[in-house]
């Protein structure tokens, strides 16, 4: 049930004991969430019509005796107070300033589906929410985000997130919905269609599997299922075991980290799967962002279906991101191990992961060297990262480093692997290898930069 | 004479990689690839159900 039927509650001041969304434990969620990034005012916009949630009902919930509305609420948050008379009287006046003023404070929306879950609770459609400030103090948080643009009864709005929505037992549970996720990135940087939760179940389940029923899909998708659908949408798929040994790794290192840093930089969608410790249950989520600070990872951010977007997962003991620890619907804490990393990735990007992992490993204890010698100064860290040679060059615009006109005119791949040396987020040398070969051998530029 | 100057550019920086990145280097790479992308065929056919 949601606390909102009368017009006159068309806009609310934000307040963290009153769920306009719902008591569910993910509206609980996101309204902290929303808490903590400052939200202060929720303007309710009933009878929206979502694009996913239509394919779905088109496709599935058209056909059920039970009726079910075609509508979905939707409400908007934003960081400065106003009230219905105010935004009606700009309305009517069309008062720009103040349409720019909600552009400026606005913090995404949240729908609402006339779906209702097995607790009777209405379940959390297309979700996009801002997310953490950028910095806190010296660390720097990361994330995997677009520009979506909104219209407000015709006032354009925009926000740069990652979508987020809840599983939906009908048409498709947790790797469906991770992968719903995952289409936003891949069709900004690679064209790839965005389809609806069901849609995505549809074109994964022609992969045959062992289990019986396609729809209601809470039997869940594999892995092979995962694998084909990427390559239906012309991608590649790359897996990253977390828990390989690799020479040159010392206890320090964190394949995991690493892995993560390298691609969320390029804008990839990482899917990472989990096996809940001692069972036979398997998760599947996004990874979303990362905090570091001058290049250590601290947290992860992941868009887990049954949580919210933007959970932060903490390293284990160990300081490792292999296995994480995650509150279950029920309060629990959940334990899970990190079974595999999957990044679908554009067909030219040959140069995978696993090749040129070991190079960086041995680049990384070289600076380790340096350092001790006192060549690089203390706090200098070697990472890895893809990236493209469009957003390569914007980057070495801004540096200094000899032969730089003649640098930057040069031809390069349209995907470059970069081996980075740094202090304190100080760029200090660039080894850069061609993206699209096969064998990491060939270097592109070799770039010292200047202070 | 831009192109020498890239060509003498890319020839030392590929030089001093080499010793980084020697065969050996990256004929193990080949091996970590295989090793780090391999997924059991148990584990392809395992659902997620949350």
């Amino acid at each position: 049930m949601t606390g909102l039927s009368e017009s006159t509650k068309f806009i609310i001041p934000f307040s963290i004991d009153n769920h306009p969304l719902g008591k569910s434990a993910i509206c609980s969620y996101l309204y902290e969430y929303l808490g903590v990034i400052g939200a202060k005012t929720c303007l309710h916009e009933s009878d929206y019509i979502d694009k996913d949630y239509l394919i779905d009902y088109s496709k599935f919930y058209s056909r059920s005796f039970e009726k079910f509305e075609k509508t979905t609420e939707r409400f908007h948050f934003f960081t400065c107070s106003f009230d219905t008379r105010k935004f009606n009287l700009a309305l009517k006046t069309g008062d720009t300033t103040f349409f720019q003023n909600l552009q400026e404070s606005y913090l995404g929306f949240v729908v609402l589906k006339p779906i209702r879950d097995i607790y009777n609770y209405k379940l959390i459609g297309r979700t996009l929410l801002s997310t953490y400030p950028e910095h806190d103090g010296v660390d720097t948080r990361c994330f995997l985000t677009n520009e979506h643009k909104v219209s407000l009864f015709g006032i354009p709005l925009k926000i740069k997130t990652l979508p987020f929505q809840q599983k939906d037992n009908a048409v498709g549970v947790c790797a469906t919905v991770t992968c719903w996720s995952a289409l936003f990135p891949l069709m900004y940087l690679f064209g790839t269609p965005v389809l609806s939760p069901v849609e995505v179940t549809e074109r994964a389940v022609a992969c045959p599997s062992e289990d019986c029923r396609n729809f209601p899909s809470d039997d869940g998708l594999t892995l092979s299922q995962l694998k084909y659908y990427f390559n239906t949408l012309n991608l590649e798929t790359e897996f990253i075991d977390p828990n390989i040994r690799v020479d040159y790794q010392k206890p320090q290192d964190d394949i995991v980290a690493d892995a993560i840093r390298a691609y969320i930089e390029m804008g990839l969608p990482i899917i990472a799967t989990l096996n809940v410790k001692g069972t036979d249950d398997y998760h599947a989520v996004l990874v979303s962002g990362y905090r570091h600070t001058y290049g250590k990872v601290r947290e992860i951010y992941v868009h887990d279906d049954n949580i919210g977007p933007y959970h932060h997962i903490k390293p284990n003991s160990k300081g490792k991101f292999s296995s994480w620890k995650e509150p279950a619907p029920n309060g629990d804490l959940k334990e899970y191990e990190l079974q595999r990393l999957l990044v679908p990735v554009y067909p030219k990007i040959r140069l995978s992961f696993g090749k040129i992992y070991r190079a960086f490993l041995k680049f990384k204890r070289g600076t380790e060297i340096f350092v001790r010698s006192g060549t690089y100064p203390k706090g200098t860290r070697t990472e890895l990262f893809l990236t493209d040679v469009h957003r390569y060059r914007q980057f070495l615009l801004k540096q200094k480093f000899d032969s730089k006109k003649e640098i930057i005119k040069e031809p390069a791949a349209r995907f470059l692997w970069v081996i980075r040396i740094h202090n304190r987020n100080k760029p200090i040398r660039d080894y850069v290898l061609d993206g699209t070969a096969i064998y990491p051998n060939k270097i592109i530029w070799d770039i010292a930069f200047k202070t | 004479m831009a192109q020498n100057l890239k060509d003498k550019r890319l020839e030392k920086a590929q030089q001093e990689f080499n010793r980084i990145i020697t065969p050996e280097i990256l004929e193990e790479a080949e091996h970590l690839h295989k090793r780090i992308s391999y997924v059991p065929p148990s584990e392809m056919f395992k659902p997620f159900t949350m």
